[in-house]
């Protein structure tokens, strides 16, 4: 994958008034996953643009940009998982918690890193593992026994 | 082997003879004073029942006195030397073998997530202080429902952790299912991390404490390995209406004697008070798996005010409950207004009306049936007084219409009727000195052995005007609280459930309908039982002014006291003061520091970072297929009707599971990118 991208006329394959729109708000959802290089992000909005328009009518505008919002994630998925050796498939939580360190953590890691050519920074890895949530500890089980309640008077339990 | 007893049985035996020689001594005095009155023409049944009233009553207010003057000597000279926090360490032969770590484990139930994280970060930042936060772990324990409290309680997790590099060691669960309430909550905690702790300290979602205080109770369960259960007294602090600041005062100044009181009586037999208490996990974990109790609430099901019950557990298995009374820097907060503190006192009460039947478990201690007792007696003592207060003024009545005779058959000297005012007199004067004296220990205490912190209560005048008003605004309040717990005794006892709401705890001024709608029927009950009296017994009617002015002015007081601007005026005048407001304790003022922080409020479903948190700590689970086409219909009303039309629980639902909560996301976000 290169580190500059050229990027696709989405918006002018599809002259509907309503993909303006679509196509600036999946770049504005893009910027708020952490992407700062423009072209990268126009790129990337074309590319789940287009991946979404194959799964919805074209009278839809609204379901398009859902998709395109979901696919969008899923490439920051696919890329956050990638990064940190996690299998997608199978540990869904643990990719949602790197995007959740990503995007909440004060480490201050740019998505952009993510789809560089080159291997990304360990430091930025080190740095990303450190802040994925960590919401239990392993579990080191006690039996805890329903106590029998024995009464005067009353039916015991 | 067991390890060794903390204090030898006879110290306990001793204390308990003499207070339980002073109640029974003080009840019989007052009954005897009381019954020579009334048997001058022999006993009306109306007397016999007055009689019988009385005895509860007396019973339960000289043990209440006794308590507080044997707290007053307790510290008036200068502490107890057999207090948990002065006793000798005890080595045990065979050394715990579970890890020596702490968790703060807090419960929490749909309160305000800004609150309750700001008290967390102030407690973690205390410890993290104390250069021994080590040996700590934080558990958030949550049971909200509400979905965006739940989402909300999150991401100030994460900001917890990730502001005090306390990832994997700052912990969250939210339930999906709460079962069995709070002790419930403690319960799932203790059945899957019971092994990975020695203690466990629970807070309050309200509740505060120093880092000193939290490494102290620490070091003295090392010391006592024989000790399950150490209670720190918490104090009201962080208050501002005024209703709440003078409970605060309250609490501050007499509170002392009757925690040191209570502890010197009952040593290792105290009681458990639910939060700010630090518990022996392996003891817990053996003995307090609370069953339910047969048939259905109010009286059966889940037993509510669990901490006296699992006190009552430890006890009987042979472990210690302790009450430090001299461990300071644990705090808790109030209820705002009195409507507030009524709706609390309504949960408790049911609570401890359960009790009633775990009076009768098999092989509970005489002392865990006296806590049971006291409990139920806090609660029962309200109807009981309004009852004595109704047979009180019927029996005036029936005095009033009875004619005096005085000559009798051939005698021609009258023979006068015998005036027993000087023993009625003196009964009202003992029963309302037993009432009033601890307050003025508290202030005798803080001007011979607290004189340090007069100038913290706002000097020595206006303490005591402080005590004085503090004492007339109980008058005013105690018939109101007198009749809500009498009304809701009745209503528990015509099995009237309470179920499970979370607690009003900020700050919020009283409108005139809501005072109205709470407090309306208690003033009418007053100028009705005004108008009846004056018009009948006007001589009772003088002596019965205090509890009519109480329930008259019941409305104006309620909302009046309710005012935060009151009770800072009051503060600026220096009255109500305590030293925590005065000087407020690290803790606190970073608790304060945490209060004020910006709230970064707006939709969290829009928000990718909050919806990857959430989808992070959601549990794995298969969906049936049933399940799965229940969600999609619950998306599909939603982007049809709105999020609006949704119900808490099918908004929970959908953000319970991965695919659902995406789609809620991306949804929330096609309609309000931020």
């Amino acid at each position: 994958m290169s580190a500059k991208p050229a990027t696709l006329p989405v918006v002018d394959e599809h002259p509907e008034p309503a993909a303006k729109s679509v196509e600036e708000q999946i770049q504005s959802y893009l910027r708020r996953l952490h992407f700062q290089d423009p072209e990268l992000i126009a790129r990337l909005a074309s590319d789940c643009l287009q991946h979404a328009r194959r799964r919805v009518g074209r009278d839809d505008p609204g379901e398009w940009l859902r998709r395109a919002l979901e696919e969008a994630q899923r490439r920051l998925d696919q890329a956050l998982a990638r990064a940190l050796g996690l299998n997608l498939a199978r540990e869904p939580a643990a990719v949602a918690g790197a995007r959740a360190a990503l995007l909440l953590g004060r480490a201050g890691i740019r998505a952009d890193e993510l789809f560089l050519a080159q291997p990304v920074d360990p430091a930025t890895l080190a740095a990303l593992e450190g802040a994925r949530p960590l919401a239990t500890p392993p579990e080191a089980p006690a039996a805890m026994p329903t106590q029998k309640l024995s009464f005067v008077f009353f039916k015991s339990v | 082997m067991a390890p060794p007893p903390s204090l030898p049985s006879r110290s306990a035996l001793s204390r308990r003879i003499l207070f339980f020689a002073l109640v029974a001594l003080t009840t019989c005095v007052a009954l005897f004073m009381i019954a020579s009155a009334f048997q001058q023409n022999g006993l009306t049944p109306q007397e016999l029942v007055l009689l019988f009233l009385y005895a509860l009553l007396i019973l339960w207010i000289s043990a209440s006195f006794w308590t507080a003057t044997l707290g007053f000597l307790v510290l008036l000279f200068g502490g107890d030397s057999k207090s948990i926090g002065r006793l000798p360490a005890t080595i045990s032969e065979s050394p715990d073998p579970s890890p020596l770590r702490t968790a703060l484990i807090m419960p929490i139930y749909n309160e305000d997530p800004h609150r309750v994280f700001a008290g967390l970060r102030a407690i973690w930042q205390a410890l993290l202080e104390t250069g021994r936060a080590d040996g700590f772990e934080l558990f958030i324990l949550s049971d909200t429902r509400e979905p965006e409290i739940w989402m909300e309680e999150e991401l100030e997790w994460y900001r917890l952790c990730d502001d005090f590099q306390g990832h994997g060691r700052i912990f969250y669960r939210n339930r999906e299912r709460n079962l069995g309430r709070k002790s419930g909550n403690i319960e799932e905690f203790c059945r899957r991390w019971g092994n990975r702790y020695r203690y466990m300290i629970v807070l309050d979602a309200d509740s505060l404490m120093s880092g000193e205080t939290l490494v102290r109770m620490v070091d003295l369960m090392e010391a006592h390995p024989n000790v399950a259960l150490i209670q720190s007294p918490p104090l009201p602090v962080n208050q501002k209406s005024l209703f709440a600041r003078i409970l605060q005062f309250a609490s501050s100044l007499y509170g002392d004697v009757f925690t040191a009181g209570a502890s010197f009586w009952q040593l290792a037999d105290s009681n458990y008070w639910g939060h700010n208490a630090i518990i022996r996990v392996a003891p817990f974990v053996k003995h307090c798996g609370l069953p339910k109790l047969p048939g259905r609430e109010p009286f059966g099901g889940e037993i509510l005010s669990h901490d006296f019950v699992e006190a009552a557990l430890l006890r009987e298995a042979g472990w210690e409950v302790w009450l430090a009374h001299d461990l300071s820097g644990s705090y808790e907060e109030l209820p705002p207004t009195l409507i507030d503190y009524a709706k609390r006192d309504r949960r408790w009460c049911q609570g401890n009306l359960q009790h009633i039947r775990m009076i009768f478990a098999r092989g509970l201690s005489g002392i865990s049936r006296l806590h049971l007792a006291m409990g139920i007696m806090s609660y029962l003592s309200s109807p009981l007084w309004f009852l004595f207060l109704v047979i009180t003024g019927f029996e005036a009545y029936v005095q009033s219409q009875t004619r005096p005779v005085y000559f009798f058959g051939d005698n021609i000297f009258p023979v006068w009727p015998e005036s027993y005012a000087v023993e009625m007199t003196t009964v009202l004067l003992v029963t309302l000195g037993m009432l009033f004296l601890p307050k003025l220990w508290g202030l005798l205490l803080l001007f011979t052995r607290n004189r340090r912190k007069i100038k913290a209560f706002g000097g020595s005048l206006r303490a005591v005007l402080s005590v004085l008003l503090e004492s007339l605004f109980s008058i005013f309040t105690a018939p109101v609280l007198m009749l809500y717990q009498s009304k809701f005794v009745l209503a528990i006892l015509l099995r009237k459930s309470v179920g499970w709401p979370p607690q009003q705890r900020d700050t919020h001024r009283l409108r005139l309908g809501e005072a109205i709608a709470a407090h309306g029927g208690q003033t009418l009950i007053g100028i009705a039982a005004g108008a009846i009296s004056y018009y009948y017994i006007p001589n009772f009617f003088w002596w019965f002014t205090p509890v009519l002015a109480g329930l008259v002015l019941a409305i104006p007081v309620s909302m009046l006291s309710s005012s935060a601007g009151l009770g800072q005026f009051a503060r600026r005048l220096g009255l109500f003061l305590t030293p925590e407001e005065s000087q407020p304790p690290r803790v606190i003022r970073l608790l304060q520091e945490n209060l004020a922080r910006p709230l970064h409020e707006g939709d969290r479903i829009s928000d990718p970072g909050v919806c990857a948190l959430h989808a992070a700590l959601l549990p794995h689970r298969i969906l049936k297929k049933r399940h799965r086409h229940q969600l999609h219909a619950l998306l599909y009303q939603l982007i049809e009707e709105g999020p609006e039309n949704l119900s808490a629980a099918e908004k929970r639902s959908l953000l319970s599971h991965p695919e659902t909560l995406m789609r809620l996301h991306v949804l929330a976000w096609s309609r309000h990118p931020d």
